[in-house]
Parts: C-alpha cells; structure tokens; sequence
C-alpha cells in the first residue's frame, strides 16, 4: 500500500481553478451538480416493466410459451421511458478522475497518488460527500472472471482512499467488468484506456 | 452395442485430430467429407425447404457429408417408395424421403430412412406440428435421423440463448434472444439499458438466469419463459454474478464478494438459503456444476493466475486442474461428463475454446481466435457453441462439432451477439 500524505482542501481548489479546460470543468459541473454519472438515469424499475408483444395474432399477454414449448411472446422491456442513454460514460467522464491499470493488474501506479489525495480531499472536506468507484477491465479475458477483475481495482482504490482518511460508508464501489469499455475496438492502444476505475463525486 | 453405435465410435477415433486444420473452415454447408455420406429426396417445394433444414442440421454435427439433393438418380422413388435398382452405386450409404401433408389443422411430417448398403428401410416416422411450423418439423426429423444412423440423440430441436448489443438513436440496448438451435426465429425476452451477460438455462429448460445491471450493480435474475415472471437472487441489494444450476435445477451456483473477496455461494432456489462454498484469498468464479451435481469447476486466481480448479461439495480443498497455461477460464461440464470445455489463452496472445477429458486428462484445442470465450455444450454433449470476435471487432456466435471437423458462423439477423448458452433439450 503507497503512504499518501493527507491533504487539505486547497489542493481541490487548486485543481479547479488550474488546468481544466471549460468542457471538463462544464462536465464535472454536471457530475457534482446531478449526483451521478453522465449517463445517470433513474434506477430501472422492474415495476415499470411492460411486456413487448410480438406481432402474433396467437400471442397472449404475459405468456411466453405455448403448450409445446414454442416462445410467442417476449420482451420484457426495462428501458426507462425517458429512454436516457445508457453504456459508457465515455467522451463525458472526466479524465482526471479516471485511474489506469496493466493487463490483468489491480495495483494502483504511483503516478495516480495525485487523483486519489484529490479524491479523498473532497470527502474530508464534505462530510455528507460521497464517492462512487466503477471498476473496469479490458476485453481480454472471459466476462465474469473481469467482473471479478474489475471489482479488485475498484477495491484497491477504495482502500488507498480509506487509508488517507475518507469514511467508509462514504465510498461505494461496483465493477462492470468489460462490458461499458470507454473506447471500443482492439490493441492495446484501445484496451489501456478501458482497464480503469472512474471515480464519481456524488453529492 | 450396436452397429450404428459401433459406426459413431469408428468416426470419433479421429477426435479432434482435425481440430487445428478446421480453423478456417467455415460457412461449411456439405458437412464433411469424411462423414456419413448422405441425401434427401426432395422434389415439391415444401420438400426442397425441409430438405435444406434437415441437411443443414446433419453436416453441422459433424458427422455427416450431405449430398446435394441434384445428386439422387432419376426415379429415386417410385410409387411412394424407393426404387432401389435406380441406386445402385450412389455415392451415398443413406436415403431419406419425407412427405409433407397438412393433416387436420396441423402440418404433418413422414420421414423415411433407407440404408442404402443394407438395402432396407431403418426408419419410417410421422411427425406433426402447428402450421407454420415446418422448421420445427425438419430438426425433429434431423434429430431422429441423427440418432437412428449415429446411435447419439441429435440436439437440432433445441435453442439458444444470448445476448445482443444494439445502439439505438444514441442509446445502447442490451437483450436477452431466446432463438432456435440454427439461429431462426430469435425472439427477445428481456431489453434493457444496462448490460445483461451470463444467460444460462435451468434443466427443465423453462427458465433463465442471467446477469443484470439495471440496478447499477451487477445482480443474477431468474426469469421464467412461461409467464415471464423474474426475481433477483440471492436477494436485492447485493452484488451476484456467474450463475450456474445444478443438474437438478434446485440450486444455483453463483459468485458473491465477501469481505472484498469475491467468492462461490450456493443457493437453494426452493428454500432461498445461501451457502459459502469457497474460501480463498483471490477471486472465485465462474462456477460450474459436474455432471452428478457432486462437485464445481470454477475459476480461481488463488495460485497467482486465473486457473481452473475442481472441488467436491464435501471437500474442503480445491485441487488445481492439469491444465498447462496461465490463463484458464469459464468451465463448462457436458451432461454426460465426459468433457469440459473451458476458455484458455493461446500462444498468439488470443482466447481460444477447449475441451479436457478428465478421465484420459487429454486436452484438445478447439478454436483460436483473438477472442473466443463462453462455451456452452448442446444438450447432447456432441455440439458446441462459443462467442468469437472477428477481425474487424464484430462480435458473433460460432457451432463446434466435438471432434473440431465443423466450425462455423451460426447465422443470426442481428450482430453484436454474445454469451451463448445451449438449452437441454426440450421436454
């Protein structure tokens, strides 16, 4: 485990009014403004759901086999209606509080001690602050083994950010595996940028 | 054992020998020429489209070489029955002839299987289905002329379940298909805006469990096909993934993180009891149940490395399985037992499909793509079916024969596809 210093909430405001082109800034506005991700939509409500008819005149609502065993009708749709876009945070996210890992590593590169003291700045210096940790991996690999992957990154960064002081209900954690990759294709020019935890400043 | 058992073995002693070989053979629609050469009969046109239902069906499995219908002799059949003199020195060793007739309301089906060295009928059975229904009809008479002529149960009327990708007026939408085995007629049971993965079925066929983000975390559901009906399990609020039913479908194997520790749980679907099943320091998952339910497989990187291990329900300790590489993923057990197939990282750098014989501890290579993952068995344990990402990125689902001699692209009107899961077979 690296040994950070703790910082204050200068180094925060620092970062704010430095380096940060005005999209970004717009960005982390939406971010610390909406509590959420980008693509923050209400949670999926299984109650919402509506059954989709195939157009089968033999189709009977909320029976999906006949009496041999053939399916007629489906879908179950739990799209939200306002229909938000759902995936990647990818073009949105801001950069700058997005960690980067090695091939089928967890461990946490110094030169990302910058964003982690800058992360656990903010919750010391918001009490009711809260941080959201979305663990990533590359598409290399079977798909629940990098659930299982990218849950031990989002954990590496939620340890070093207990470590220097943040309150433990106020870090929460969720791994997507591979399946929301910032930038989609192949070669490990594509791949580095998808094995990553993005940190999400919630209220 | 009989002859047409004893003629299935002769063919599999070539196991797998042509599996390196058969790495760019695909879109293979004959079969193979060292198969079973044989025809169908086909002249009316409802015939013609059976007959390429059921030719399709018989050189996927590998086992097969399948005439073109041009190739019968002029007066194949006369009088309903097969003119057996107009066959004499025909390249092949069976005849099939099926009629088509709308009995009451329903289609109905005659299939008739000629041995054409024996110079006798094997086979003569009358099928019937819904109209509309043909395709359904043509992998019930593929399924019964496969098992007549092999000895082993033909699994073409059966389906497949996996997951699409679509991106909508700039949202991505994930689904659940449900589809025939030959990749018709899929039909979508669940849409949602987050990511869906790991769709496997319960033995009776009659449900599916699955990966589900839409609560922004990822959780298993159960989800009937009968009323679809779907609950999270073990419960809400936790985090759940890799689902796997026990061969007697009252459990589900699953991986949960304890103490930042993901781990495999069992869970009794009748009384909702959760039990730890591992305790490691590393991840555990990807459980898969052994063919009498007496022990998982499952992925572990307790050694270092994501490595496949073995563990009876009573044992207390895991034993490493023999298999060379540092990276071996996603075990699949086939309903007899005899294989697994699992996901292995290969020499090129890429994610290649295998299969183990525990009890001969042989290993052989299946594919080699840069990324071939998520095997599933056919019911029958003779088939597979796998992810496989192209070149150019595309995602697709790709039909193994067990003996390597058949790989090809399982035609789907949508792309992006992914997670294939094969059902049992149907009751």
């Amino acid at each position: 485990m690296v040994s950070l210093p703790t910082l204050e909430g200068m180094l925060m405001r620092r970062f704010f009014s430095r380096t940060v082109p005005p999209l970004i800034l717009v960005g982390l506005g939406v971010v610390l403004g909406a509590c959420g991700v980008p693509e923050e939509e209400p949670p999926a409500a299984v109650e919402d759901s509506k059954i989709l008819l195939e157009e089968d005149p033999d189709a009977v609502e909320g029976v999906a086999l006949d009496d041999e065993g053939n399916i007629i009708a489906g879908d179950l749709d739990i799209s939200s209606e306002d229909g938000s876009v759902a995936g990647t945070a990818a073009g949105a996210t801001d950069q700058g509080m997005t960690i980067y890992f090695d091939y089928d590593s967890t461990t946490v590169k110094p030169r990302f001690a910058e964003i982690i003291q800058r992360a656990t700045a903010h919750l010391q210096n918001n009490p009711a602050g809260r941080l959201r940790l979305e663990g990533h991996t590359d598409e290399r690999g079977t798909r629940a083994y990098n659930l299982a992957l990218g849950e031990r990154r989002a954990q590496s960064v939620r340890d070093m950010i207990l470590e220097l002081g943040a309150l433990a209900e106020q870090v929460d954690w969720v791994s997507y595996g591979e399946e929301l990759p910032a930038v989609t294709g192949q070669g490990e020019g594509i791949w580095r940028q998808n094995r990553r935890v993005e940190i999400i400043l919630e209220e | 054992m009989n002859t047409a058992c004893l003629r299935a073995c002769a063919l599999l002693l070539p196991l797998f020998a042509g599996a390196a070989q058969a790495e760019f053979r695909i879109d293979i629609e004959q079969g193979v020429e060292q198969g079973i050469p044989i025809v169908l009969v086909a002249y009316s046109e409802s015939e013609k489209k059976l007959a390429e239902v059921v030719g399709a069906d018989l050189a996927r499995s590998g086992f097969f070489n399948v005439l073109d219908p041009g190739t019968a002799p002029p007066a194949a059949v006369s009088r309903g029955d097969l003119n057996w003199d107009a066959w004499d020195g025909h390249l092949a060793e069976y005849a099939v002839m099926a009629t088509v007739s709308p009995g009451a309301g329903r289609l109905q089906l005659d299939i008739r299987l000629f041995d054409l060295l024996a110079g006798k009928a094997v086979l003569a059975r009358r099928l019937s289905a819904k109209p509309k229904q043909l395709r359904r009809l043509a992998h019930q008479a593929a399924d019964a002329l496969h098992e007549q002529i092999t000895g082993i149960p033909g699994a073409f009327d059966t389906r497949i379940a996996y997951i699409g990708q679509t991106r909508e007026a700039g949202r991505i939408r994930y689904r659940l298909y449900v589809a025939d085995a030959d990749g018709h007629n899929p039909i979508a049971i669940l849409t949602s805006p987050r990511p869906l993965l790991s769709p496997v079925w319960s033995p009776d066929g009659m449900s599916l469990a699955y990966v589900s983000f839409e609560a922004k975390r990822p959780q298993v559901f159960l989800q009937s096909l009968r009323d679809a009906n779907r609950r999270a399990l073990p419960g809400s609020g936790r985090s759940s993934s890799a689902p796997a039913f026990s061969p007697d479908g009252r459990r589900l194997a699953l991986a949960m993180t304890v103490d930042g520790d993901m781990e495999i749980f069992i869970y009794a679907l009748d009384t909702g009891s959760l039990s730890r099943f591992t305790y490691s320091a590393g991840i555990d998952t990807e459980p898969a149940w052994e063919a009498d339910g007496q022990g998982l497989v499952f992925t572990s990187d307790r050694g270092g490395k994501p490595k496949l291990y073995r563990q009876g329900l009573r044992d207390a300790q895991a034993r490493m399985l023999p298999l060379p590489g540092n990276y071996t993923t996603d075990a699949v057990v086939s309903t007899d037992g005899r294989y697994l197939a699992f996901v292995q990282s290969t020499e090129t750098g890429g994610y290649g499909v295998a299969l183990f014989e525990p009890e001969s501890e042989g290993l052989f290579p299946l594919s080699s793509g840069t990324l071939d993952e998520a095997p599933s068995f056919a019911p029958n344990g003779f088939s597979l079916i796998y992810a496989s990402t192209t070149r150019s990125g595309e995602q697709i689902l790709m039909l193994a024969s067990h003996n390597g001699r058949i790989r090809q692209r399982l035609p789907l009107a949508h792309s992006d596809v992914r997670e294939p899961a094969w059902s049992p077979y149907r009751r």
